[in-house]
């Protein structure tokens, strides 16, 4: 066999354009979307995102892929107020006061035991089916009864049964609570997406005998709710389009006619179609991006006056070497806060208390609360205390499909290592991940994640419920839980006096450490110029009801 | 009438025939062995590098650039590979000449120490790959087309690994991955098992060749096993196509690597290869950051270059020998 002796040259040119070539086919390179926003009316907002799920008919959420469209497709009976916040951030959610949405009203009986919800009655259905006590009660009895749901743990313990809806009459529904103090909870979830109301008429149409609550139908059949939109084109894992439900009453938000989305899986590819106006919006951007973007006249990069979004490091308990309090606390004064809000959020993160829950709250403290900084010095001591003088090792877990979380862990295993911990990252894929999230299998890991209600008792309880998949520590204490359960017993859990048992069960989370509240991030999405009205939400999600958008 | 034909032993080990007489008579056939003396002397086929190779040695420097910073000790890099050390995602400049990544590593030093990581297991897949192809082939191409339970076997074998075959070389080399794991070991097996049957055929394909000269039939009549007659004669003489192809399958072993990292299989973060460095850079090119993926693609692309030099050296050698005959 001969070869050319003048082959090398075309050869190089050739490796060169396969490697282009390589880099534009694969999946961190995605082309964007064809329908451009510049020639759509003002009344259709194009959108990207990262990804799309495909199940919708989980008991009482939907694939994570498909949860920030559930905001805009289904109801719930009241909801978080929108304020102002001030001149250079967006609007926000009152958090401690709920106001109507599918419910004109609600009373609360003298004893506090008793809460009475008055339905609106001009609302329907995506199907046309109006609005009524039995789509109320029928959907917490799906939501209590199927499996898989996420209401039981997280509405407890203000509500733990369907049994506590009763019908008064055809527009009126009671929910009764055992204790007055859960009132503020109660009302929490039930303004956020565990209270979502269903259309009990169309979904009992589909029900089976082995499948009472329709979850095999709803799977693929998205429109069950009364939210402002309902699901139009829809291809799974590419695009899907919101249309207008005309049964949503127009003085509970308006919002363009038709969003359409997008799916567009690499932050990069997103950031161009934002930047060429081929979307109006693009969702779960880069940090370094948004940075990048801040002084754009041609495109908003919302920030928040405050951000439940955490990134959050989890030490799991149940086995070495974070089965040890003093690991953990070591390993808290060995994370680079400083470096890892200014490398691999650029600006665009806070440090916040160190705890979780929200400093704005009324009657919050956090006199004696343990704040920890960068101490290497610090994390070896303690190391040493625990009996590693030497140091340790450990694998620190990663979703491949997050970036972010891989640079802070290179922050964090660079940084660690002057304390003696030495890290090795492991990154894995998504399904991977959340699967080990919820078995507890890694040693430690990285996560973004949020409590959506920020009243005290969620909060504290939403990392911490034992045996769920949701501790994600796989942590559990009795003394913790005799803390909150004795801040949970004064009446009034918004109080001075409440807010001491609150700081002082944060306390003991906080110095236990099996969760490390690292930074707070603020939102991971810009829009053009053109478009208004995005309101934080503490769900992290887009109420497209409140977007305008001029031509 | 007479004809006279040479073996081709380049090893010159073992009883040689170097006279096949045919008299009139058909059925006489005289044989003349000539213990000592090998094809190897007597033709003067011994292969070494011709004049045309060494003139063309120069072929050979890129070879020896990439050895070089394949060696290079990452204590002499100006930062450690591995260890965030400056702003993420900024520009090259004087510290850091090649830019950092998004994670805040030095891209050069980077860069650099993938050199070992990639370099070093191509060479074991390579080598590997060589060890399993010229075994197997020789064993299926020998002994295939016999009545027994070997050549069953080996049948078998070979029609299992034209099914193998099949299979596109990137998905089977996700699914070797997935199965085995993410190690240095796993990775260097995983892709061998991948790249071993498209060598075996051609190892098979001059087995069947080599299997029908004479001096095959020779050390069969002389009495060696079937066993030793594959592993004494038969491999010697078909194994060259797999040298050849050496340097080819530790560039694909190498492309393969870096595209495993590149669809996030590879090594674990933040371990340097190349094509984890490209994946994670192919994101930032797209918003300008073109540093973090330029760089590996480039020392990427040249690795694979010089070795197919080195490729082009050795066939270039070898053509011109069989050309000319000449040692």
């Amino acid at each position: 066999m001969t070869r050319s002796r003048r082959g090398l040259l075309p050869r190089a040119l050739a490796a060169l354009a396969l490697v282009g070539l390589l880099a534009a086919c694969t999946p961190a390179a995605n082309s964007t979307p064809t329908d451009s926003s510049s020639s759509d009316a003002s009344d259709t907002l194009v959108v990207a995102i990262p990804a799309l799920g495909s199940k919708w008919g989980m008991p009482d959420t939907a694939d994570d892929g498909l949860l920030p469209i559930l905001t805009n497709v289904r109801a719930t009976l009241i909801r978080k107020p929108y304020v102002e916040t001030g001149a250079d951030t967006v609007p926000g959610q009152d958090l401690y006061s709920f106001g109507p949405y599918l419910a004109k009203s609600y009373d609360v009986s003298e004893d506090g035991l008793t809460y009475t919800f008055h339905l609106r009655d001009d609302i329907t259905s995506a199907a046309g089916n109006p609005l009524t006590v039995d789509d109320v009660i029928w959907s917490y009895e799906r939501k209590f009864g199927a499996e898989g749901g996420q209401t039981p743990e997280v509405n407890a313990p203000a509500i733990t049964s369907a049994s506590q809806f009763s019908k008064v009459d055809d527009s009126t529904v009671a929910v009764t609570i055992a204790s007055a103090s859960d009132g503020l909870l109660l009302l929490a979830v039930m303004a956020d997406y565990t209270g979502y109301i269903y259309d009990s008429v169309l979904l009992k149409e589909h029900a089976t005998a082995d499948d009472p609550y329709a979850l095999a139908w709803s799977d693929s059949n998205p429109n069950f709710g009364f939210g402002p939109y309902s699901v139009g084109d829809y291809v799974a894992g590419q695009s899907v389009d919101l249309v207008k439900n005309p049964g949503f009453p127009s003085d509970l938000g308006t919002g363009p006619n038709e969003v359409r989305m997008r799916v567009i899986p690499d932050a990069g590819t997103r950031f161009n179609a934002l930047s060429s106006g081929d979307v109006d919006m693009a969702l779960n951007l880069e940090p370094q991006d948004l940075a990048e973007l801040a002084d754009s006249s041609t495109i908003t990069v919302p920030t928040a006056a405050k951000s439940n979004a955490w990134l959050i490091m989890s030490m799991l308990t149940n086995k070495a070497p974070f089965d040890d309090t003093l690991v953990r606390q070591a390993m808290s004064y060995a994370i680079p806060y400083d470096q890892i809000i200014d490398n691999v959020y650029f600006g665009r993160a806070t440090r916040g208390t160190g705890g979780l829950l929200d400093p704005d709250a009324p009657g919050y403290t956090d006199e004696n609360l343990t704040v920890y900084d960068y101490d290497p010095a610090k994390a070896k001591e303690l190391l040493a205390q625990a009996g590693h003088p030497d140091g340790i090792s450990f694998t620190l877990t990663v979703d491949s499909t997050v970036p972010e979380l891989e640079s802070a862990a290179v922050q964090m295993k660079t940084a660690a290592a002057e304390s003696g911990l030495d890290i090795s990252i492991e990154k894995v894929s998504q399904s991977v991940f959340f699967e080990g999230r919820g078995d507890h299998t890694p040693q430690a890991f990285l996560t973004r994640d949020y409590a959506i209600s920020l009243v005290p008792s969620y909060e504290l309880r939403l990392y911490t419920h034992p045996d769920s998949r949701n501790n994600l520590a796989d942590w559990t204490s009795t003394e913790f839980e005799n803390l909150v359960t004795a801040a949970e017993a004064e009446p009034d859990p918004l109080s001075d006096a409440a807010g001491v048992k609150w700081s002082a069960a944060e306390n003991y989370l906080v110095n236990e450490s099996p969760l490390n509240f690292v930074a707070a991030i603020q939102p991971a999405l810009a829009y053009s110029s053109t478009v208004d009205g995005f309101v934080w939400r503490t769900d992290q999600f887009v109420d497209y009801t409140q977007i305008t958008k001029s031509k | 009438m007479s004809t006279e034909t040479t073996s081709t032993h380049p090893t010159g080990t073992g009883p040689t025939v170097t006279d096949l007489t045919v008299t009139d008579s058909p059925n006489t056939l005289t044989l003349s062995a000539t213990p000592g003396r090998t094809p190897a002397r007597r033709t003067g086929r011994r292969i070494r590098p011709s004049a045309g190779a060494l003139r063309h040695a120069g072929w050979l420097v890129p070879a020896a650039i990439v050895l070089v910073l394949t060696l290079w000790p990452n204590d002499w890099l100006p930062f450690p590979p591995t260890a965030s050390v400056g702003a993420a995602g900024s520009a090259p400049d004087g510290v850091h000449w090649f830019g950092t990544d998004s994670a805040g590593m030095d891209v050069f030093s980077r860069t650099i120490a993938s050199f070992r990581i990639d370099v070093l297991l191509g060479i074991l897949v390579a080598v590997l790959t060589t060890v399993i192809s010229g075994a197997v082939g020789v064993l299926v191409g020998f002994f295939e087309g016999e009545r027994s339970v070997t050549g069953t076997i080996t049948r078998l074998i070979g029609r299992g690994l034209d099914l193998f075959q099949a299979i596109p070389i990137m998905a089977a080399a996700l699914v070797a991955v997935v199965a085995f794991g993410l190690s240095i070991p796993s990775l260097v097996i995983s892709l061998a098992v991948v790249l071993s049957p498209a060598q075996i055929r051609l190892v098979r394909t001059e087995v069947l060749r080599v299997r029908e000269l004479g001096y095959i039939d020779a050390a069969t009549i002389a009495g060696y096993g079937r066993f030793r007659i594959a592993v004494s004669r038969v491999l010697p003489n078909s194994v060259w196509p797999l040298v050849e192809n050496l340097p080819l399958i530790f560039a694909t072993s190498i492309m393969i690597l870096a595209a495993l990292g590149f669809l996030g299989v590879g090594l674990q973060p933040p371990t340097p290869e190349w094509g984890a460095m490209i994946a994670g850079g192919s994101s930032d090119a797209a918003v300008g950051r073109w540093w973090t993926a330029l760089f590996p693609s480039a020392a990427l692309i040249g690795t694979v270059l010089a070795t197919l030099s080195v490729r082009d050296a050795l066939v270039v050698s070898v053509a011109n020998r069989r050309a000319t005959g000449r040692g």
